[in-house]
């Protein structure tokens, strides 16, 4: 028995927990996995020690030589915000919007609901799947640590992990304020997608282009990872930032789709 | 729960709705009494669909005043939807969901379904309750709207194009629902461009055409009125001036052998004329919408 809209919304996505859920813990253990033999057949310590000095000022000699290091670049670096934040987008484009395009949505308003509790159940409803499905990619590579007896805190995964989980609500609520505003489920994962990949752009290159640090620093991705989570810990300001924007963005969007005429 | 009251079921007072530079409805008036059976005609576009987004609180008005069940759709929608059940024109359902399921699932938002509504409803539809949503045909997922808008009794029926995409069976017995829950004091407010079903149904309709009411009236006048066109086929030509000398005949073309008439009311007087006649064959039809609202209404949405 469906009990509520939450709960309607957890069970359509049982597969899609599942199979990624799944998948998830299948990356882990194969970047554990690997992790050993890419350092041993690339001599990366080797490699950076010949790299000029003001080079290796900018780079983490860690990176190279600690098993945190390797998982900062991956999966930290592009596998998890990819995943997740894209997760974000996806869901966020679909959840209201998809249903105000297929035409569903205009029955389930039609009933004793009003807009915002359909926001907020079928919202909260993805933020749990989201945090559910970080939650197994932390298990997974915890899990593969302790099996390949790689040395990594788990404390120190769960803190990147948490972090990524927070960037993946950041662009999942970005996605509603856009679904919210024009209920056009394509747009909004076109519009945000396209930003995810401009921010990431950003904060690449800034690591490395003096003349975009002032914006690289306000972008996403760098409030996610710019602190090297999984090395250094989480960094509060940044993570509450993150919070906060998700959180401010998920109010514009109730607002927006709470004012909006619907699709038909 | 709204309670049943003496006030309006609807009550609309100039309201307007535009999207953009497209036409919705322009100073709509309406009033739809409760315990009536209100049939909204009107061609597709005309702004059947846009009326009842409005009174669901699914769109919002440029201007004007709304009443439904006595309390405002926009302030107090919950409270108002609560007494309401809809059908809505383009049906979508969740497909991965099965009949019951679905069902069980707006019974659950709606409160106050009781117990065995669902399965009664469905048995006298014929409705597979057991299978997949995606797995119905259209005529079948039209009868799980169906009884998505019925169960529970709500106060308030709003249904946009019920019957379209039934067989005629489902069509009879969805008559049925809508006089048994005329006897119970609901109100239905019936969107159609059918107009032989509404007359079948409803005591009084308001038509609407290009986003305007241009007519609410009382079935039965309409019905006295009522035109259909009349071909004539004869093995000799007919006496054209004999013919429109008969009451409320109109010829609308004459050609050796063959004339088409327009004819208000009653048969019986063209027929019994034709009798003196050797006809080939003689084929009566009633008007479409677009024609009867031509004849009644003129181009311009104006009574002629």
């Amino acid at each position: 028995m469906i009990r509520n809209l939450f709960g309607k919304t957890i069970r359509d996505q049982r597969g899609v927990l599942w199979g990624w859920g799944i998948g998830l813990v299948a990356i882990s253990f194969w970047l554990v996995y690997v992790y050993p033999y890419v350092y041993r057949t690339t001599q990366m310590v080797k490699i950076f020690d010949q790299l000029p000095p003001f080079v290796r000022k900018m780079i983490d000699p860690r990176m190279f030589s600690t098993a945190e290091g390797f998982f900062n670049l991956q999966p930290f670096s592009i596998l998890a915000p990819l995943i997740l934040a894209g997760y974000g987008i996806i869901r966020g484009a679909n959840t209201l919007a998809l249903e105000e395009k297929t035409g569903t949505l205009d029955l389930l308003l039609a009933q004793p609901v009003s807009r915002s509790e359909v926001f907020l159940q079928k919202t909260g409803a993805d933020i749990l799947t989201l945090f559910t499905l970080t939650i197994s990619f932390w298990l997974g590579m915890t899990t593969a640590c302790r099996m390949f007896s790689v040395s990594v805190s788990a404390g120190k995964l769960a803190a990147a992990f948490f972090s990524c989980f927070l960037l993946a609500c950041l662009f999942y609520a970005a996605t509603l304020v856009v679904a919210g505003a024009t209920g056009k489920p394509r747009l909004s994962s076109g519009i945000c997608g396209g930003a995810a990949v401009v921010f990431y752009l950003l904060d690449a290159y800034g690591r490395s282009v003096e003349s975009l640090q002032v914006i690289q620093h306000w972008t996403p991705f760098y409030l996610y990872n710019g602190h090297d989570v999984v090395m250094n810990g989480l960094l509060l300001r940044h993570a509450l930032i993150l919070a906060v924007f998700a959180l401010l963005m998920g109010m514009v969007a109730l607002i927006l789709f709470n004012h909006r005429n619907l699709h038909r | 729960m709204v309670e049943a009251a003496s006030l309006p079921a609807i009550s609309l007072s100039g309201v307007d709705k535009r999207y953009g530079q497209r036409r919705g409805i322009e100073q709509v008036d309406l009033e739809v009494a409760a315990g009536e059976v209100f049939g909204y005609l009107g061609p597709n576009g005309a702004g059947k669909t846009t009326t009842i987004r409005l009174l669901l609180d699914l769109i919002r008005p440029d201007r004007g005043r709304m009443r439904v069940l006595g309390l405002d759709p926009r302030r107090e929608g919950k409270r108002v939807r609560k007494s309401i059940g809809y059908l809505p024109g383009e049906l979508a359902l969740y497909d991965q969901l099965t009949v019951w399921q679905y069902l069980a699932f707006f019974a659950r938002l709606k409160g106050a379904v009781p117990d065995g509504d669902i399965t009664a409803l469905a048995e006298r539809l014929g409705c597979p309750i057991d299978q997949r949503i995606g797995s119905l045909s259209q005529g079948n997922k039209r009868k799980v709207g169906l009884i998505q808008a019925f169960m529970g009794k709500p106060l308030l029926l709003i249904l946009d194009e019920p019957t379209s995409g039934l067989d005629p069976l489902i069509q009879n017995e969805f008559e049925q629902w809508v006089k048994e829950a005329q006897a119970d004091g609901q109100t239905v407010f019936l969107s159609s461009h059918n107009l032989s079903e509404v007359e079948r149904l409803c005591g009084r309709v308001g038509i609407i055409r290009a986003g305007r009411i241009v007519a609410l009236e009382k079935v039965e006048s309409i019905k006295q009125r009522s035109l259909r066109k009349v071909e004539i086929r004869s093995a000799i030509p007919l006496p054209l001036a004999e013919l429109t000398a008969l009451p409320r005949v109109r010829v609308l073309h004459s050609e050796p052998g063959v004339i088409r008439l327009q004819v208000q009311g009653e048969m019986a007087p063209l027929v019994s004329f034709l009798g003196r006649f050797p006809i080939l064959d003689m084929l009566s039809e009633p008007l479409s919408l677009e024609e009867l609202f031509l004849a009644y209404y003129g181009e311009d949405g104006h009574d002629s």
